[in-house]
């Protein structure tokens, strides 16, 4: 086996594993507790769908940590593991995405609970469990997308150091 | 290939890049998406439009008409005029409940060198109006002090308008954890800082303004509050200590007089203003002022207004003494959850109920029907004392000049006026003569007693004791002047006349129409509505002697129709007329035949329902017959059944059910040169119509009417410009200066003026009109008057509401409606229907008899939208069902009723479908069924397949388009300076040209950046770019990307010639 460092001693690896485990909730969250009358009792497919992608992609990257730990640079695991640490952009682009449509898609919910606030009346009462869940999964998601970004950004600097010694060696 | 390959070996920065590039792409799409439903605002902030007029060439000659339906104000002059209507509307509405006298003079008015302390904190911050339709802001408004100032000249203490205004004394009232609470500071507060002293030091009289908060969104607090019985509506321990203490001085001769105002649009608890441990001198209902209706109050406290306010709600004693509020205290609350909400899986939008259980018995209606009734001895009435209950009847208010009831009326005279041998209605004079010592204006009031015979004992219909039917106001009379008040054309007599059909009542049961009950039906002039039922009772021959409180007078009640037996037929059909020309109406009723329409909202003629509280299942409706056995002292238990078919049961998406012979209409045909301009005019019936309806295609129809969130979008196919609306009852919401706020709508009730209610449509259409909206917007519609009924005192909107009389609510809405429309803004009054609460209003099942759901609840609006009436040519619905159905989705009353009974030829929208009870106030149900716009933000995912499928679904869509664009090219300032030569030609305004440009250009440049990385990928794979890695690995050394890809151009250079 390679001179590696292992995965679990690699900080973005820890940042993509909170990221995925942060989407999982907020998923869960959004999807579980905001089905409501703002959104016809249907919860935004595309907040659903975005979220699904960005867990895909985390596990993905995850995955890959852990795998080049085992396996030699030079097997075709280990080449796929090389670039799987790709797909935490795409978790983070789909993030993004999930994060605005998240707003935008539950412009009803979230114009229920702002309109009393700008207006100073007293508003419609919005369900407790409702409200909550869909703000600390909007808030989840947010966290997300900022740790895959970083998450992704370590890795790429992990990458290009280990680079170097490498083709130094091979240069010799 | 140098080139190529010095950029693949740049695999970092294409790596960063693509990243970047592809998260810039993915905001700008999710951004291009937002501009979709909030396309209306930003072209309001950005102040571009989608489409641009254009003068089309006339053909063969064709003369261009220009249509003109000009603003009464400009945006200069409309800021000094609507100031000074809303001083007048005050003015006129204001109610002196109590003025005492004081070493031999009344309290009020205040002598002209008086000096003025100021007691609870409402005398230093007023309630100007409620916060969502009304406006609050800074700087534009009078407090009392201010007015006061201004208007009089009154030596006024600072220490206690300090204390109270910005001090220890000023509350921190509001709503805290749900429960709206006063937080009044106590008189150690008072005494801490000085106050005592100060009120000694002016020694003369102290202003108490006792202040209570309501709104939007929630009922006003019935338990739970710091009132002393933890009512929200009555005084809290600390308002008692203060008058207590205040009165202690008065009678220590520290202080001279105590007045109190009352600063609410809900109705105060008013037990305390008679109770002399208090001491209270004079007392004034102020309601919610407005901006600048302080400076009435304060003119009326000197006597320079003399008031002539009449109370459009009954103030109590015991805000829980009628039947609808004794069923909240059993019930605790108004609303329950059905008995089986859980086993049905009922969610939010549905598991909500409240009954109506007190049928026609609202306000009045109850009092002094069960006062007759307990005068006249009549079975099960108990042991009753009105004046346990009420503090002052509706229709009440002093006037200055005398001890009490300055004015005197005499000479009661009605004529029948008839068609042939018809009676067409009654016209009504009377003496009026002011006995006073100073000059004023009083408020006539008409009431009517139809008969309670046998025939509806047997039917459960139940007929009030009086009722209002009429009412005129005299001119300014001077001391000694008598009047002789009149039914005239137009101005504040009008209504002194009864029309025929005020006779009717309604009966579900057997007749299952409106009859004419078998008896004697008594007419009286009466100064308010206990007046009216003593004036009745002596015209019978009661006396004090059986128990009345006051002798009536006899010879102001008369009788003016008598029928031997119940005609059924007479009033069975409709006598509404419709608008065939919009200038002019036909002479013809519709004689569309009534019947039952609403069964299906009473639980006990409906199978879709139960309530398991009682054996039989029925819900127990309180009827004079029987006081005591059916007043409420038990909630009920309702739960819904299975036994009911789909349109009328509880679910949404009802099935699309096709109609014999409809067929798909056509949509995008442009054949057609008509646009809308064209149309102003035209008969609702004409062909034309179809050709410019042809022209839409069915999505811009669809969008057109999902999409009027305060505005109906632009059609460029048919030249339909967008129109603006605003929010506003008593207002315009949304100004940029706020000065928008009248009066509320029970101060502009109770002043009992034609002329008034004339004025506030004329005021605030003129308003919206002078470009004085927030975003400088030319408004062509507003989202008023209110119409629901003040059915308790708790209900949160009572500011948006005229009152607990449905007659006087009509009235109001008829006058101020026909001066807002004749401006080219049409009047949405709402909401449309039975939304007389505010808790659980998303989708809450409202149950209730037809009696009183056609004789209390709809009345205002069959006066506010017949065409020979008020006229309106728009409403809107409410959040609330109707029994099961969602209000905008029954036929029966959007169809049947509204338009087939009333003749209504305008066009109806959704309350906030689009932040409100998606789940309920869905599209299908809505158009299928007569609701023809949607307050919503749609999209074409909203059309289905069975919408778009639908032949129809889409001839209801079409008809309801027609709608919308007849009002406009009838009625809306929209079209104000458009010809039959305009026409709109769509642009892309620069902010969407924007986005989709940066959305092209982010997508081309993240492809480019991926495939860049990709090739340097695989071009390294190959060996193609040999020492790329160690060129990239020595930029890794340091974070500076531009070292890095130097040293790795350096590296390519090297290699370069070797591999060439």
């Amino acid at each position: 086996m390679e001179n590696k460092k292992p995965f679990f001693k690699r900080v973005h690896f820890y940042l993509a594993a909170v990221a995925f485990v942060f989407t999982i909730v907020a998923l869960a969250l959004y999807g579980g507790n905001c089905a409501s009358e703002f959104n016809g009792g249907k919860v935004s497919a595309a907040v659903i769908g975005w979220d699904i992608v960005a867990i895909i992609s985390l596990a993905a990257a995850i995955a890959g940590d852990v795998l080049e730990f085992f396996f030699d640079k030079d097997t075709l695991v280990g080449k796929i593991c090389e670039y799987l640490r790709l797909f935490a952009y795409l978790a983070f682009v789909s993030l993004i995405v999930s994060f605005f449509m998240g707003i935008l898609d539950e412009y009803s919910l979230l114009g229920t609970i702002l309109y009393p606030i700008v207006s100073g009346t007293v508003g419609d009462p919005v369900d407790g469990t409702l409200a909550a869940s869909y703000f600390v999964g909007l808030g989840f998601t947010f966290v997300s997308l900022v740790l895959s970004i970083v998450s992704a950004l370590l890795h790429k600097r992990e990458a290009r150091l280990a680079l170097a010694p490498a083709k130094e060696e091979a240069q010799a | 290939m140098k080139i190529l390959k010095k950029l693949l070996n740049k695999r970092s920065l294409w790596e960063a890049l693509a990243v970047t590039f592809c998260a810039l792409l993915a905001v700008f799409c999710v951004i291009k998406q937002a501009t979709i439903p909030f396309n209306n605002e930003i072209h309001g902030f950005l102040g571009t439009t989608d489409y641009v007029e254009v003068k089309a060439e006339p053909k063969n000659g064709e003369e261009e008409v220009v249509i003109n339906r000009p603003a009464l104000k400009t945006a200069d002059e409309i800021e000094d005029y609507y100031r000074a209507v809303n001083e007048y509307v005050e003015g006129e509405g204001l109610v002196l409940l109590k003025n005492d006298e004081v070493n031999g003079k009344p309290a009020l008015p205040l002598e002209a060198n008086a000096k003025v302390a100021f007691a609870l904190s409402g005398s230093g911050t007023v309630f100007y109006a409620t916060h969502g339709p009304g406006v609050r802001r800074e700087g534009t408004l009078f407090d009392l002090k201010t007015a006061l100032d201004e208007c009089t000249d009154l030596t006024l203490d600072e220490t206690s308008y300090n204390f109270v205004s910005t001090g220890a004394g000023k509350t921190a009232r509001g709503i805290k954890n749900g429960t709206f609470m006063t937080s009044e500071p106590s008189w150690s507060a008072y005494t801490g800082a000085g106050i005592p002293n100060a009120y000694r030091e002016c020694g003369d009289t102290v202003i108490a303004v006792i202040t209570r908060q309501s709104g939007e969104g929630v009922d006003v607090s019935w338990k739970g509050s710091d009132g002393v019985d933890g009512s929200y509506l009555s005084l809290t321990a600390n308002e008692y200590e203060i008058l207590e203490n205040l009165a202690t001085m008065k009678r220590m001769g520290e202080i001279k007089r105590l007045v109190v105002l009352i600063n609410s649009a809900v109705t105060l608890q008013c037990d305390f203003l008679d109770d002399e441990r208090f001491g209270v001198d004079a007392a004034m209902w102020i309601g919610l002022p407005g901006a600048t209706g302080m400076k009435a109050v304060a003119k009326a406290l000197i006597g320079e207004i003399n008031p002539s306010g009449k109370l459009s709600d009954t103030f109590l004693k015991d805000n829980f003494s009628s039947p609808a509020a004794m069923y909240w205290r059993v019930n605790d609350g108004f609303s329950s959850s059905y008995a089986n909400t859980e086993e049905m899986g009922l969610n939010n939008s549905q598991q909500y109920y409240g009954v109506y259980v007190e049928g026609v018995y609202v306000g009045y209606r109850y009092y002094e029907t069960r006062y007759e009734d307990y005068v006249m001895r009549s079975a099960s009435v108990g042991k009753y004392d009105y004046n346990a209950d009420v503090a002052y009847p509706f229709g009440y208010g002093l006037s200055y000049g005398g001890k009490n009831g300055v004015f005197a009326y005499d000479n009661l005279s009605v004529t029948p006026v008839k068609n042939g041998n018809d009676i067409v209605s009654f016209d009504v004079s009377v003496d009026v003569t002011n006995n006073g010592t100073v000059k004023g204006r009083d408020a006539v009031q008409l009431y009517l007693q139809k008969p309670y015979g046998s025939y509806c004992r047997t039917y459960g219909v139940e007929v009030p004791s009086v009722e209002l039917v009429g009412f005129g106001k005299t001119k300014v009379l001077d001391p000694g002047e008598t009047q002789t008040l009149t039914v005239t054309a137009s101005g504040d007599a009008k209504y002194m006349r009864v029309m025929f059909e005020q006779l009717r009542v309604y009966d579900a049961e057997n007749a299952r129409t409106y009859i004419l009950g078998d008896g004697d039906y008594y007419l009286t002039a009466a100064h308010d509505s206990h007046d009216a039922i003593n004036n009745i009772l002596a015209a019978k021959g009661y006396t004090t002697a059986n128990g009345m409180d006051k002798a009536g007078n006899a010879k102001l009640a008369t009788v003016i129709h008598h029928a031997d037996s119940v005609d059924k037929k007479v009033f069975s059909k409709s006598t509404a007329k419709t608008r065939k020309d919009p200038t002019k109406l036909s002479d013809t009723a519709i004689g569309t035949e009534i019947v039952n329409q609403l069964d299906w909202m009473d639980p006990n003629r409906f199978a879709g329902v139960t309530n398991k509280a009682a054996d039989d299942g029925d819900v127990v409706y309180v009827s004079r017959s029987n006081w005591l056995g059916t007043l409420p002292t038990v909630a009920t238990n309702l739960a819904l059944t299975n036994k009911v078919e789909e349109k009328y049961d509880i679910t949404s998406h009802k099935t699309i059910v096709e109609s014999d012979g409809a067929t798909m209409p056509t949509f995008g045909d442009m054949s057609s040169d008509l646009t809308l301009a064209m149309m102003a005019g035209v008969d609702y019936e004409d062909d034309s119509w179809n050709k410019l309806l042809d022209k839409i295609s069915q999505e811009d129809m669809f969008l057109t009417l999902t999409n009027c969130y305060g505005y109906t979008p632009a059609l460029a196919s048919v030249a339909k410009p967008l129109t603006d609306e605003d929010d506003g009852p008593y207002g315009v919401s949304n100004t940029a200066e706020g000065f928008s706020s009248m009066s509320c709508e029970g101060i502009i009730a109770s002043s009992f003026s034609v002329d008034v209610y004339a004025k506030v449509g004329e005021a605030i259409a003129a308003d919206a009109r002078s470009g004085h909206d927030a975003a400088q917007k030319n408004l062509h519609g507003l989202y008023a008057p209110g119409l629901n009924m003040h059915r308790v005192a708790f209900g949160g909107r009572a500011a948006e509401y005229f009152s607990e009389d449905p007659y006087l609510s009509g009235i109001a809405a008829v006058e101020e409606i026909i001066t807002m429309q004749a401006q080219g803004v049409v009047a949405h009054p709402k909401h449309f229907i039975f939304n007389d609460e505010e808790a659980n209003r998303n989708g809450i099942c409202i149950w209730m008899n037809e009696q009183a759901a056609r004789e209390i609840y709809l009345l205002p609006w069959e006066y506010a939208l017949r065409p020979d009436m008020g006229g309106g040519h728009a409403l809107m619905t409410s959040f609330n069902r109707a029994g099961c159905l969602w209000t905008s989705a029954s036929d029966n009353l959007m169809e049947n009723i509204l338009r087939k009974e009333w003749a209504f030829d305008g066009y109806t929208l959704t309350d906030m479908a689009g932040s409100n009870g998606k789940l309920f106030m869905v599209y299908d149900d809505g158009f299928m069924n007569g609701t023809d716009l949607f307050l919503d933000k749609g999209t074409t995912s909203g059309l289905t397949a069975d919408m778009r499928n639908s032949n129809t679904f889409n001839t209801k869509l079409r008809e309801s388009m027609k709608r919308l664009l007849f009002v406009i090219a009838n009625y809306s300032a929209a079209l104000d300076g458009y010809s039959n030569l305009t026409r709109l030609q769509p642009v892309t305004p620069w902010w969407k040209a924007l986005i989709v440009s940066f959305i092209v250009i982010f997508a081309v440049l993240a492809i480019a950046c991926i495939a860049l990385f990709v090739m340097s990928i695989v071009f390294d794979k190959k060996g193609l770019l040999a020492s790329s890695d160690a060129a990239q690995a020595s930029s890794d050394g340091g974070d500076a990307e531009p070292d890095g890809d130097a040293a790795r151009d350096e590296a390519t250079e090297a290699e370069t010639p070797a591999e060439e």
